[in-house]
């Protein structure tokens, strides 16, 4: 499809180890090779996030006068407080989204702050070099990384990253600069991020609103990092060999990420191809977008309902935009993390009941506490560390040791259906038992409200998660007890196949279409219009138009997703028809390979869709 | 206190080496005890306090480093246990 001017060059590893400065000074185009990891085409500058590079090499000492040297010291104290500040609270907000082992990379940040060596260092030199707090600061930093960068391991260099991060923070704490230096969470404007690996914090820092894609030595289709590009709609490409060193900050770069492929400064040709291109994905998706007050209807009459995937009331622009007819899927655990205390029942009321009224009687399917006991700091002191946590205490199975918390939920839930049309969803339903007491506990809440004369809706509706297989074979009884199901497919798909997605080396196991998988879906739906309840799917397939005439295939007719994807999906339906959808699911259902099954899956969006088929991956 | 009470040597086991989170992991665990604790990374020769993270770093020790811990002082029994199995368990990663 694509003739990029200059072939690739395979470059031995040992040009990797060579430093930006080495490179050929003339902006020749050149071409590199990965995977594509998410769709997408993009054009911006580089930041090469862990490399060794320029912004701490040439450094002048500032001189200062003795009188003035008390000044800078605590100019440089001002600047470390502020940096721990600043640490605390970006911890703070991460601990919600990452897991704890994680965000120890905030303990180290805060260790490298307050370290003793490092505070004598900058300070002997403002002292008796009488240089400023900045240029003291920069020595001093300069002479560490260039302590880490001096070994061959492309790890480590890797990780000076977050010393370089550190760094940038504390000089723009000191200078009052905010272009100093870019850091994760403070990106310049169309940003490519380059780097070895993203760890989960380093993504989940990510200021989104400046990147633009990401390009990645390590990874596969389903590391974190391809997960968060695909969450966010933008372009990457993973396992780019030894890239990390070829680039320079501020280089310009396209990066295609149907192909898998980087650009490293195009040529006009190039640039005028892609341009087009941008320009049509963008046309495609406006035009899509006009369509978002248009039902959601195949060409044969069947109508779904789409719905937004939310974790706050700050989505809530963008699921109006994109036309979602409700929530179908908003998680509490943000809530619960990170506070000494659980939330109490007013303020979990106050939440619930606001988003309820902002989405003026369109339904809202809220997921009770979907954690592990571990994710809940005000257990922590008790935390027992479980050697599986997905197969361990977690979510309604807590509703024995810590009672409270689903009766305080649910208590809270209650009162605040009385604002709308309000779903409680319980996740990890793997038995009847669990559904027969959590309604137990329900009717005993409504009793309490009614005693104590607080308003509530007795009615609210309930239902079970499905996303554990053996929710699936026993749907049937489940689907007595319950007003609708909710398919979780990323937890389906990982316990149907035994495989953890985040795990490389198992990844390729990672199969959504497989057909048991697809089977675990069928039966769930039988059972669900057996009892005549709705199913809704809102797992990533519920988001990739690619399963959409499957899943309506298998009967779903209501799927949940986020928002910026609502328009793509739309788009299929209305051009699908319920009988080709039923075809595609029977053969679905039977396939030997899911890899024949997605095949299969793009050729009908090709045929029906071509121009939603060219933004796909 | 120049004499060394304790000594042991390792191999650093964990694929990223002694980075920023695992330098972090040993030093906040190093506070702990009143001893003097000394690393070494016997490739290079460089040697770090350990209870500083940035001198910890200065290691540059990836996997496969040997290094040495030598720790001196009232708890350096107890700081040698507990260092131990910090390294040998791959600084919990």
């Amino acid at each position: 499809m694509i003739e990029p001017a200059s072939p690739v060059d395979p470059l031995p590893v040992s040009a990797a180890q060579s430093s930006p400065a080495a490179r050929p000074a003339e902006k020749k185009e050149v071409l590199f090779h990965g995977f594509p990891a998410s769709p997408g085409i993009c054009r911006g500058h580089v930041l090469v996030f862990g490399a060794a590079h320029t912004d701490f090499n040439e450094i002048d000492p500032i001189p200062i006068e003795p009188s003035e040297v008390e000044d800078e010291v605590k100019r440089f104290q001002t600047a470390l407080d502020k940096t721990k500040i600043e640490i605390k609270a970006l911890q703070k907000k991460m601990q919600r989204t990452i897991e704890k082992r994680d965000a120890k990379i905030f303990d180290a940040h805060l260790l490298i702050v307050e370290d003793k060596l490092l505070h004598k260092e900058v300070l002997a030199r403002i002292r008796s070099q009488l240089c400023n707090a900045q240029s003291s600061f920069l020595l001093t930093i300069q002479r560490y990384i260039n302590a880490i960068s001096g070994t061959n391991d492309t790890y480590l260099h890797e990780r000076a990253g977050d010393i370089r991060d550190i760094a940038n923070r504390i000089l723009r704490n000191l200078t009052g600069d905010k272009d100093v230096g870019p850091t994760l969470d403070n990106l310049p404007e169309n940003t490519v991020v380059i780097a070895h690996d993203l760890t989960p914090s380093d993504t989940a820092m990510l200021d989104r609103r400046n990147i633009l894609g990401f390009a990645i030595e390590t990874g596969s289709r389903t590391c974190h990092t391809s997960i968060l590009a695909r969450s966010l709609r933008i372009p990457a490409v993973v396992g780019m060999r030894n890239i990390a060193g070829k680039f320079a900050n501020g280089d310009e770069v396209i990066v295609d990420g149907f192909l898998g492929m980087v650009i490293r400064n195009p040529s006009k040709e190039t640039l005028a191809f892609y341009k087009e291109k941008i320009s049509r994905k963008d046309e495609l998706y406006n035009l899509l977008l006009k369509d978002s007050s248009r039902a959601a209807e195949t060409t044969d009459g069947y109508r779904v309902k789409l719905c937004a995937n939310i974790e706050g009331a700050e989505d809530l622009d963008e699921v109006f935009r994109c036309g979602a007819e409700g929530i179908g899927l908003f998680r509490t655990e943000y809530l619960f993390m990170n506070t000494p205390t659980a939330p109490d029942e007013e303020t979990q009321f106050r939440i619930y009941s606001k988003l309820l009224r902002a989405m003026h009687g369109r339904s809202v399917t809220i997921r009770t506490v979907d954690l592990g006991g571990d994710k809940l700091d005000f257990a922590s002191a008790s935390a027992i560390r479980e050697p599986n946590p997905f197969l361990g205490l977690r979510a309604i199975r807590l509703c024995h040791e810590k009672p409270q918390l689903i009766r305080t939920q649910l208590r809270a839930l209650l009162r605040a259906g009385v604002d709308g049309d309000l779903r409680i969803m319980f996740p990890m339903v793997s038995s009847l038992s669990e559904i027969e007491e959590l309604i137990s506990i329900r009717d005993e809440i409504i009793e309490e409200l009614g005693n104590e004369n607080i308003p509530f809706d007795p009615k609210v509706k309930i239902g079970a998660m499905i996303e554990i297989p053996s929710a699936c074979l026993i749907a049937d009884a489940l689907a007595a007890k319950v007003d609708f199901f909710s398919i979780g497919s990323n937890d389906l798909v990982q316990y149907t196949l035994a495989v953890d997605r985040l795990n490389e080396r198992v990844a390729y196991l990672y199969r959504p279409s497989h057909p048991a998988v697809m089977e675990l879906i069928r039966l769930t739906v039988e059972a669900a219009k057996k009892h005549r309840i709705p199913v809704c799917v809102c797992g990533e397939i519920a988001a990739d138009p690619r399963f959409t005439p499957i899943l309506l295939g298998l009967g779903v007719l209501e799927l949940s997703m986020s928002p910026n994807a609502i328009a793509e999906v739309r788009g299929v339906i209305r051009k699908t028809s319920m009988l080709a959808s039923e075809n595609l699911a029977k053969i679905a259902l039977t396939a030997s390979d899911p890899e024949d099954v997605m095949v299969m899956a793009k050729e009908h969006i090709q045929a029906v869709a071509p121009d939603i088929a060219s933004i796909l991956g | 206190m120049d004499q060394k009470n304790f000594s042991k040597d390792f191999v650093v086991a964990n694929p990223l080496g002694i980075h920023a989170r695992p330098a972090s992991v040993f030093v906040q665990a190093a506070a702990d005890f009143e001893s003097e604790i000394t690393v070494t990374n016997l490739d290079s020769g460089h040697f770090a306090d350990g209870k500083s993270v940035m001198s910890m770093l200065m290691l540059a020790a990836p996997q496969g480093t040997r290094i040495r811990l030598e720790i001196a002082g009232p708890d350096a029994a107890a700081a040698m246990e507990a260092l131990s199995r910090i390294i040998e368990g791959g600084f919990d990663e």
